[in-house]
């Protein structure tokens, strides 16, 4: 299965390269290059993609994420604007990089493989999580504002603040010149409101 | 280095658009348009439509077909698809099934 591949100079791909052994590449690909063999990247070839292959060799220019389960070379003149994984980087003189070095045992560079499924599996859950990140920045707000709101609603209790943070946001344009210390997103929250209802009078 | 090589192997799956010539050996799924000569190999699988300026194929081709120059067809070959070329050759044991357009 080792024979090899190059896609030439004058060569642009779109989409997804999957390959069984090793590539060589010296034009233009976008899209995602996934290698089980070594992967050179030539002086003129410009990707755009991610790169996954057992070592990787970079002479050109790179914007994407590389991992290597072996080995990352950036040879000079190399340009990389990405993260680099790998147990083990090289970079030489004159090649650029900007973005994370992961470089040491497998062990860092495996968890980027699975950190950002977690993320993405965590981002449904994320709104869940907004009121609770959203209530202090209220209380915060509702306590130069009105005192006695902040007294009636201690901050433990979760969904009466929340509603109770609605019901300020509406009464808080008369409060709003008594508001010592306005917290800049509750400057933003008045300004989205104000407009709503400009627009809902128009 | 001056061909491009889809060696055995290697899938690409999207738009191949390129100025010199191409050899295929591996799987090559969407477009694929070559300002040049279009080799398909015998363990070549191209399942796009194709655009070049001469196409030979010894693999399998599925998709419409269009060379400004020629298609060869050769023995083992199998083509389904439309084939629109000024020259047409098809090889005893090529597998053809589609439509000719030699109008060009």
């Amino acid at each position: 299965m080792a024979s090899e591949s190059s896609i030439a100079a004058g060569t642009r791909i779109t989409g997804r390269i999957q390959s069984d052994g090793d590539l060589e590449v010296f034009g233009h690909v976008e899209g995602s290059i996934v290698a089980a063999g070594s992967l050179t990247v030539g002086e003129d070839a410009t990707l755009k993609c991610d790169l996954e292959a057992s070592a990787v060799d970079i002479s050109g220019a790179v914007a994407g994420d590389v991992k290597a389960e072996q080995s990352i070379v950036l040879q000079p003149g190399a340009r990389v604007q990405g993260d680099l994984s790998a147990p083990s980087v090289g970079i030489r003189p004159g090649a650029l990089v900007r973005g994370h070095v992961n470089a040491g045992g497998s062990r860092t560079a495996t968890p980027p493989r699975t950190a950002p499924k977690q993320t993405s599996r965590a981002a449904p859950a994320a709104p869940r999580e907004q009121p609770a990140s959203s209530k202090p920045v209220e209380d915060a707000r509702g306590g130069p504002s009105r005192a006695d709101a902040t007294k009636k609603a201690p901050a433990p209790v979760m969904p009466k603040a929340a509603r109770q943070a609605k019901k300020r946001t509406t009464t808080k344009r008369a409060s709003a010149a008594a508001a010592p210390e306005p917290v800049v997103p509750a400057l933003k929250k008045r300004s989205r409101t104000t407009k709503t209802k400009r627009r809902r009078a128009r | 280095m001056a061909a491009t090589v889809i060696g055995q192997g290697i899938t690409i799956e999207g738009e191949v658009a390129a100025t010199e010539d191409v050899v295929v050996a591996g799987v090559v799924r969407g477009k694929l348009s070559v300002d040049g000569h279009l080799t398909v190999e015998a363990d070549g699988v191209v399942e796009a439509d194709i655009g070049a300026q001469s196409v030979s194929i010894g693999g399998a081709v599925t998709g419409n077909v269009t060379a400004a120059e020629r298609v060869d067809l050769l023995g083992g070959g199998r083509l389904i698809g439309d084939v629109k070329a000024a020259r047409l050759t098809i090889a005893d044991g090529a597998s053809f099934k589609g439509n000719v357009d030699m109008d060009v």
